[in-house]
């Protein structure tokens, strides 16, 4: 755009043989060190935390009533909209055909491991669930007929939940195979035995490739569509069915846009930091962070807008229960964390982001992606724990906003080991699974070059069909 | 990308400026073709004027029917330009050049049907001015009343008319410049005023790219705002239970950019076969735009089924007994099942397979259905909410169209492709630097033994 | 005065006859447009008061009840914020008033009017020759292309204010009749001051009986509607 002006004019590519891919990223994954041991050590203590925090929470009130869990719903939606959104930025750059993502798509996928942590949360959660009979849900419970469908809510959130977790393994794991196999050639012992059965056989033929992209094109379609009704679902079944006449469609759509926009600041952190300790500045470098620094603004005006489309409904239309909703959420008890939330997920994004400066830089993205996520946090807490807070969720409408429930300290510890679990669960993945992503990140060095144009030297890029 | 053949720039001003310096003489039948309906349009109107809107089949409690339905229907096509044009331009994807006049200027006539409705639609329509500021009796502080979504309606569609007028106006400079250059008499005067003192030196060249960047960007917001502010005109009200939902504002932008970008292929199709511009509007291009519409319209769909689930969520009258209208009751349950089929469930299926995608008359087919399909869902938002208000029963209600709607819907057809074709006849619809610059930014790079279609990028 | 003026009405469906007087003196006070056949099923009869007849039960056991509907003045009305003109708005005496002049006819105020009680001239009134002396001098005439309510005859509660401030006093209740209040012959329509303590309408609304249609909307109806419910009767299926 700037055809050679005083801005200069940088272009970045990769500039590596195979041999030389293969042996950066294989041997920062095969090499731990004290520093890693010590991480993982820090991060498995403040974990345990959280299960003892959950455990005296347990031992105090009891699994009975789903009324002191709000915190620890927070936690399972703020995992799934950080860690299990993670993926999206892997598959749908993939479908676009953008080299972009190249380096950092492993980066993506690899979150999904913290889905086993969402798997384990769910279970005291769905105990606690109050059943669906006699109240609003989106499996229309004995609407249909008496007793129909049959278990629900709880089927049906396990079947959502445990569905997204397989897709996210089998999609992390079908992306891996080309580099398992590349890494079981020099790897020795439990490695070398691992490597070789997930590489299932890869040598690369030709029919090889066809059906690992088949796999890949399917195997991300199915998540997108998972990740997005599983979104839908926790967000009714965990937050807007535990409110009396909340009848908030645009709801689940908001917290699937939240999942984009957690997702993106998700992988930004995720890839400064990996940068950084694994060397991979040549692999990660401004084209990742421009990117997604331009999607990471995108969605958080979009973010503004849902919410604003929600508010305007609700707020125009004066009815009893209406206001009610706007005090609960927004309003009320929570208003500190809602303008919090506002400033962090709408305001910093914007007016950090809006600036040419900040967003092609490697530090200001990656700031923003710091707030984002905090600002994430806090919004699930809000949606949560003021959702768990009405106590007569069979009421036919919202009569009268309870007070905000301050978190217990069990409450502090418990979000602490949910945050610490997921990301003790990706440390330890990544010494498994390489980082970056061997076989595309080659696969774009053959289709990118830099080629004069009339004096000035340009990026070439290859569509194939 | 497949191979193409080599255009030099002497074919692409040739070709593309067919249409307006050896205009051929079917293109003046098809315009005179068409006028007979606005002018039957215009009479329409007129008759409606003269008579009052009673004309309509209006009554109570239906008092918003098929003109609405119409309004929102183009304001929603008009989605389209900045769709393509904007967020194709900021993505720098090579695919978008035949499209972004074409589809801007669909978005300026589309919007300016559009705002033709209110003038229909209104009891007293030659009060229509009271409506913007400065209003009625601003002399005794009476301003137009900002809480109504009739006054943010206005507001919305000047500001993204205006803003895509400009758009255009001001990326045709250079496409004028070369008009200017090959005409003669009358209009070379015209276009010289129109080209601005165009020279096509460096910094003029600099501040178009710039000037194309900037606008992209800050029409955006425009562009979703717009169609938010038209669903609010339904979603705040809390007397009609079926409209008074959360997620209007994305749900009608969604499938405002569906119906849009759908418009804008059968647009493309039609002046390919038109103008035989084969080498111009490529099956690569439609093969692109129908992925596009794939994303759209799953994402379009995911909405449209948690509105229609939200209905039955609190489990109450009046709008379970609205529902059953829509699936139930004759003509609505027709009606659903063909919006159904049309706005997805042919054309999305279709579009999975690259042969259909890269065959121009089925593109152009399944387009128009789901046009067909889009204006049916307008209508099945509209028409039953109203005839099923509240519990009431002693005041549910019916509708059923007068011809003079009828016209004046078919009327606004006729509008916008003449509009269109209008265009057409005097500036180069698909924007020659455009065409010469995919040209030389078009290259290849040799894979192993083969030669993959690539383009230069400048980031 | 001291207390402001909040004019209300108590409508009691257990006397209603569905007689309909009230209907006709309503239109013979406001100059509303004549009703032929074709107009009512065109859906397009104006009646700023009507009575809504509701079956209830199966044959033989079926009954009629009678509800006089009319504008309910709501104190939230969500007619208001609408209008893009300000031709609907709430003055200080509780009513929700409707300017004709300024009308434009968007029609966005019967849109969101949850009882359904405002009409619109599709077509120019027109009275025959022999009418034209029936018409109420007080009264605008509307044009075509605009919206029209009950206004609680605020004509008659001007004259009366008028006339009542000539003679030196205050208004007590039972100074202003509304049309329909006046006809209606088992005085179930009672009219008044609901910020007045010894009004017979605010006795009324806080006597027991007394209940908002669509209350949950939240628009504070100035309109109460009053009715026994048996708290034994079997509740039955109702239909128009």
């Amino acid at each position: 755009m700037h055809n050679g002006g005083p801005h200069g004019h940088h272009v970045d590519l990769l500039e590596r043989t195979s041999a030389e891919v293969n042996k950066e990223v294989l041997g920062w994954t095969t090499r731990t060190s004290s520093k890693y041991w010590l991480l993982v050590l820090a991060l498995a203590a403040v974990t345990v935390l959280g299960v003892i925090g959950f455990i005296m929470k347990a031992g105090d009130g009891g699994l009975d009533s789903h009324l002191p869990w709000g915190y620890l719903a927070a936690g399972l939606a703020f995992v799934l909209t950080t860690s299990l959104s993670a993926p999206l930025i892997a598959i749908a750059p993939r479908l676009a055909k953008a080299h972009w993502t190249r380096p950092i798509s492993r980066i993506a996928e690899l979150w999904s491991v913290a889905g086993l942590l969402v798997l384990l949360i769910m279970i005291p959660l769905l105990i606690t669930l109050p059943s669906a009979a006699d109240r609003n849900t989106m499996w229309f419970y004995n609407k249909i007929a008496e007793g129909w469908p049959p278990g629900a809510p709880y089927l049906y959130i396990v079947l959502t939940l445990v569905f997204l977790v397989i897709n996210g393994f089998g999609l992390l794991w079908a992306s891996a195979i080309p580099d398992f196999a590349a890494a079981r050639e020099n790897a020795t012992g439990w490695r070398k035995t691992w490597y070789t059965r997930l590489s299932l056989g890869w040598v690369g033929t030709k029919r090889q490739w066809r059906a690992l992209r088949a796999g890949l094109g399917v195997l991300g379609a199915l998540y997108f569509m998972f990740l997005v009704f599983a979104h839908t679902v926790v967000s009714f079944d965990f937050a807007q069915s535990l409110v009396p006449g909340q009848r908030d469609s645009i709801f689940p759509t908001w917290q699937a846009l939240g999942g984009i926009q957690a997702a993106l600041a998700t992988v930004i952190v995720t890839a400064f930091i990996v940068r950084l300790a694994g060397g991979f500045k040549d692999y990660i470098n401004i084209n990742q962070f421009w990117s997604l620094a331009k999607l990471m603004l995108a969605s958080s005006l979009l973010w503004m807008y849902f919410w604003w489309s929600g508010f305007i409904v609700l707020w125009y239309g004066k009815t009893p229960l209406q206001q009610n909703l706007l005090d609960l959420m927004w309003f009320g008890p929570y208003l500190t964390i809602f303008i919090m939330t506002i400033l962090l997920s709408f305001a910093a994004p914007l007016l950090l982001l809006m600036w040419n400066g900040v967003r092609k830089s490697i530090l200001g993205p990656t700031i923003v992606a710091v707030l984002i996520l905090a600002g994430a946090f806090l919004d699930k807490i809000r949606i949560y724990v003021s959702s768990y807070s009405i106590e007569d969720v069979n009421a036919h409408a919202l009569d009268h906003v309870p007070a905000g429930v301050t978190p217990e300290s069990a409450d502090i510890m418990i979000l602490m080991g949910v945050v610490s679990g997921s990301i003790l669960l990706f440390t330890l993945a990544l010494k498994f699974v390489p980082i970056i992503n061997m076989w595309e990140v080659r696969e774009g060095m053959l289709l990118q070059e830099i080629r004069p144009l009339k004096k000035l030297p340009l990026k070439v890029i290859a569509k194939p069909e | 990308m497949q191979q193409r053949p080599a255009l030099t720039e002497i074919d692409i001003n040739r070709d593309l400026l067919r249409p307006i310096l050896a205009t051929p003489m079917w293109f003046y039948g098809l315009l005179m073709f068409l006028g007979i309906f606005v002018a039957a349009a215009l009479g329409a109107f007129a008759w409606a004027i003269n008579h009052g809107t009673g004309v309509y089949g209006l009554n109570r409690p239906v008092m918003w029917g098929f003109l609405l339905v119409n309004f929102v229907f183009w304001v929603g096509i008009s989605h389209a330009g900045v769709m393509l044009s904007a967020i194709l331009r900021l993505c720098n994807a090579e695919w978008r050049r035949p499209a972004t006049r074409a589809a801007e200027v669909l978005t300026v006539f589309a919007l300016g049907t559009a705002a033709l409705h209110p003038l229909f639609h209104l009891g007293r329509p030659w009060r229509i001015y009271w409506s913007m500021p400065p209003g009625y009796d601003f002399g005794r502080g009476i301003w137009p009343d900002i809480r109504s979504p009739f006054v943010w309606d206005p507001t919305a569609i000047s500001t993204y008319l205006t803003s895509t007028a400009l758009f255009v106006g001001l990326l045709l400079l250079p496409d004028i410049a070369v008009l200017r250059d090959r005409s003669s008499g009358m209009m070379q005067r015209v276009y010289s005023m129109l080209s601005l003192g165009w020279r096509g030196n460096t910094r003029q060249w600099k501040l178009q790219v710039i000037a194309g960047f900037l606008l992209s960007a800050l029409i955006l917001p425009v562009f979703v705002s717009v169609h938010s502010i038209v669903s609010w005109d339904f979603a705040v009200q809390i007397a009609v239970e079926g409209w008074n939902a959360t997620i209007f504002a994305p749900y009608f932008v969604i499938g405002a950019v569906h119906s849009g970008v759908a418009g804008v292929i059968s647009i493309l199709a039609l002046l390919r076969w038109m103008f035989k511009w084969e080498n111009y509007i490529r099956d690569d291009h439609f093969d692109a735009l129908a992925r596009l519409m794939i994303v759209v319209a799953v994402g379009w769909f995911y909405f449209f089924i948690i509105e229609f689930m939200m209905g039955f969520y609190p489990n109450e009258e009046p709008e379970l007994s609205l529902r059953a209208l829509q699936l139930t009751e004759w003509p609505f349950n027709a009606a659903f099942i063909l919006f159904a089929l049309t706005s997805f469930f042919i054309p999305v299926p279709l579009w999975l397979f690259r042969k259909v995608r890269r065959n121009v008359a089925l593109m152009f087919w399944t387009t128009i259905l789901v046009n067909i399909g889009m204006w049916l869902e307008r209508f099945l938002i509209i028409i039953p909410s109203l005839m099923r208000k509240q519990v009431l029963t002693f005041n549910w209600g019916s509708y059923n169209p007068s011809p003079i709607e009828l016209i004046l819907v078919g009327g606004s057809f006729a509008m916008v492709f003449t509009g269109v074709l209008t265009f057409a006849k005097f500036f180069p619809i698909i924007p020659l630097s455009d065409a010469k610059e995919g040209e030389i930014m078009a290259t290849e790079i040799r894979v192993g033994k083969v030669m993959v279609p690539a383009a230069y990028r400048e980031e | 005065m001291a207390v402001e003026r909040k004019w209300g009405m108590a409508v009691d469906a257990d006397k209603c006859t569905g007689c309909q007087a009230c209907v006709v003196s309503c239109q013979a006070e406001n100059n509303i447009p004549l009703n032929e056949s074709d107009h009512f099923l065109q859906r397009r009869a104006i009646q700023w008061i009507r009575i809504e007849r509701y079956w209830e039960g199966n044959f033989p056991e079926v009954k009629a009840r009678f509800v006089p509907m009319l504008c309910q003045h709501c104190e939230n009305a969500p007619c208001e914020p609408v209008c893009p003109v300000f031709a609907t708005y709430h003055n200080n005496e509780g009513l929700n008033v409707q300017v004709y002049n300024r009308c434009i006819g968007t029609r966005f105020c019967a849109n969101n009017d949850p009882w359904n009680v405002r009409f619109f001239n599709f077509w120019e009134p027109v009275w025959p020759e022999t009418m034209r002396n029936q018409l109420n001098s007080d009264v605008t005439i509307r044009s075509r292309g605009i919206m029209e309510k009950c206004s609680f005859c605020v004509q008659r509660i001007r004259r009366t204010v008028r006339e009542v401030t000539r003679e030196g006093r205050e208004i007590v209740d039972g100074d202003v009749t509304p049309a329909c209040v006046q006809s209606c012959p088992t005085n179930a329509l009672v009219f008044g001051d609901l910020n007045d303590p010894d009004s017979q309408v605010d006795k009324l609304r806080k006597g027991g009986r007394q209940y908002r249609i669509l209350d949950h909307l939240g628009t504070e109806p100035s309109v109460y509607y009053l009715k026994k419910v048996d708290p034994h009767a079997v509740t039955e299926e109702s239909h128009a």
